[in-house]
């Protein structure tokens, strides 16, 4: 079951991505929607499905872009594996937490994949801060968008439960 | 799985993915791997579908917009029917001059294969990290084929996976074309610059560099075809030693990519491959 959601989270990440990059010109400037599958299933899981998912994330990211194959699937492997160790360790129950975890996701990954094509190509293209900032936001304000709408849906869920069961008593 | 066999697993995937990528940036010529190829085989299928189904929508509901445009130019254009036809009997002659034209056009024409038409299925030119996936079709692509349109040049094919292909753009900072300024003949390298613009070094601060300067591909890196158009000088400054520092703008809009022509690599001679190797 998880992994059925999390495929599909990948499913619609990609279609996301495809829209977006056909409608808006910065649209993968200002939005990771892999990296917000990886946080998401990380959040839910274990720190090795939080890895896997990472990889798979990052490997779809890959193909997506034009960068060095690889460097989206290294990169979201460790935030995948560092945000689900995360959550283990902390308790996270409110939306500035998990906004603010997603944004420390983001911030991570683009730091460490600055630095990885740094690293092995010299010379390479910098994002723009203020793009940078734009992705922060964006991927931590999603986060918080679909923590409130999860909880939001238990919440519903339960309560359409109590119903059903009071009105069979 | 207990802690540390993930963490091991961890490092493994890690070091595993370093050498995928130090395996990439050791080759020159931008190397890709098995598996970037089978993702791509996988993933570009359903970029695809998304992106056709997507431009049905838009091409659908375009269609209902435009139905109403489309029946008072009918009318309009009935009447422009009528003085066309009565042009038509004057440009015959222009007709037969264009012919003559167009078959000394095709003896000149250097290349022996007709180029081919594919379809631009992703086009992400905003991000720092620049991506164009291409549909190919059934007949398949090979990696170096130059990517053109009618404006220009676009790029090389660095993955060819099936149907699918992508192409290093030449904005890339790691794409670099052997070119030369069309005015005056004098070659240089031109390489993938900040954002949108392109830059051209080794032309002498000796020689007479315009703004507005043509430059087109020069024919001498074994990719790409002579005659290509790059584009067009926007700023010349003198640089640090010997060279000009030039500014292109590409000569195509890469931001606005629908269908490109692909056309045959330009192959080094057997004979001088077995020389660059051995001088490598």
């Amino acid at each position: 079951m998880r992994a059925a959601k999390f495929l599909a989270g990948l499913l619609a990440a990609t279609i996301v991505h495809v829209l977006g990059v056909r409608m808006v010109q910065d649209f993968s400037s200002a939005i990771d929607v892999f990296l917000v599958v990886a946080l998401f299933n990380a959040r839910g899981g274990s720190p090795f499905a939080g890895l896997l998912g990472g990889l798979v994330t990052g490997w779809c990211a890959d193909v997506m872009t034009g960068g060095l194959y690889g460097a989206y699937g290294f990169c979201n492997t460790l935030v995948g594996y560092g945000a689900a160790v995360a959550v283990q360790r902390l308790v996270i129950e409110k939306a500035g937490g998990v906004f603010l975890l997603f944004s420390l996701g983001a911030a991570v990954q683009q730091l460490l994949l600055l630095s990885l094509s740094r690293l092995l190509r010299p010379g390479a293209p910098a994002p723009e801060l203020t793009g940078l900032m734009v992705m922060f936001t964006t991927v931590g304000l999603t986060g918080a968008l679909g923590f409130l709408l999860r909880a939001r849906l238990v919440r519903w869920r339960a309560a359409w439960r109590r119903n059903q069961s009071a009105t069979l008593r | 799985m207990t802690e540390k066999r993930i963490r091991w697993l961890l490092v493994g995937v890690l070091v595993g993915q370093l050498m995928l990528l130090s395996a990439q940036v050791r080759s020159e010529d931008r190397n890709y791997s098995v598996l970037e190829a089978s993702m791509l085989r996988l993933v570009a299928p359903l970029v695809r579908a998304v992106d056709g189904s997507a431009a049905a929508v838009s091409s659908l509901r375009g269609r209902f917009e435009t139905r109403k445009a489309l029946r008072e130019d009918n009318e309009k254009l009935r009447g422009e029917l009528e003085a066309m036809r009565r042009d038509r009997v004057e440009t015959f002659g222009l007709e037969q001059k264009l012919e003559l034209l167009s078959k000394a056009a095709s003896y000149a024409q250097s290349s022996g294969s007709p180029p081919r038409v594919a379809d631009v299925v992703l086009l992400d030119y905003g991000s720092w990290q620049q991506t164009l996936m291409l549909y190919v079709g059934d007949q398949g692509v090979e990696r170096q084929q130059p990517v053109v349109t009618d404006a220009g040049l676009v790029g090389r094919v660095v993955v060819a996976a099936g149907r699918y292909a992508k192409v290093q753009m030449i904005t890339d900072r790691s794409a670099s074309v052997g070119a030369m300024i069309e005015r005056t003949r004098r070659q240089g390298i031109v390489r993938g610059g900040e954002r949108s613009f392109l830059g051209m070094d080794f032309v002498p601060l000796q020689e007479v560099v315009k703004v507005g300067d043509r430059v087109l591909t020069a024919g001498i890196d074994g990719v790409y075809p002579r005659g290509i158009p790059v584009g067009t000088v926007v700023s010349v400054r003198p640089g640090g030693e010997l060279f000009h520092r030039i500014s292109l703008v590409p000569a195509v809009d890469l931001g606005r990519l629908d269908q490109v022509f692909l056309l045959q690599a330009e192959r080094v001679p057997p004979d001088l491959q077995t020389i660059d190797d051995a001088s490598r």
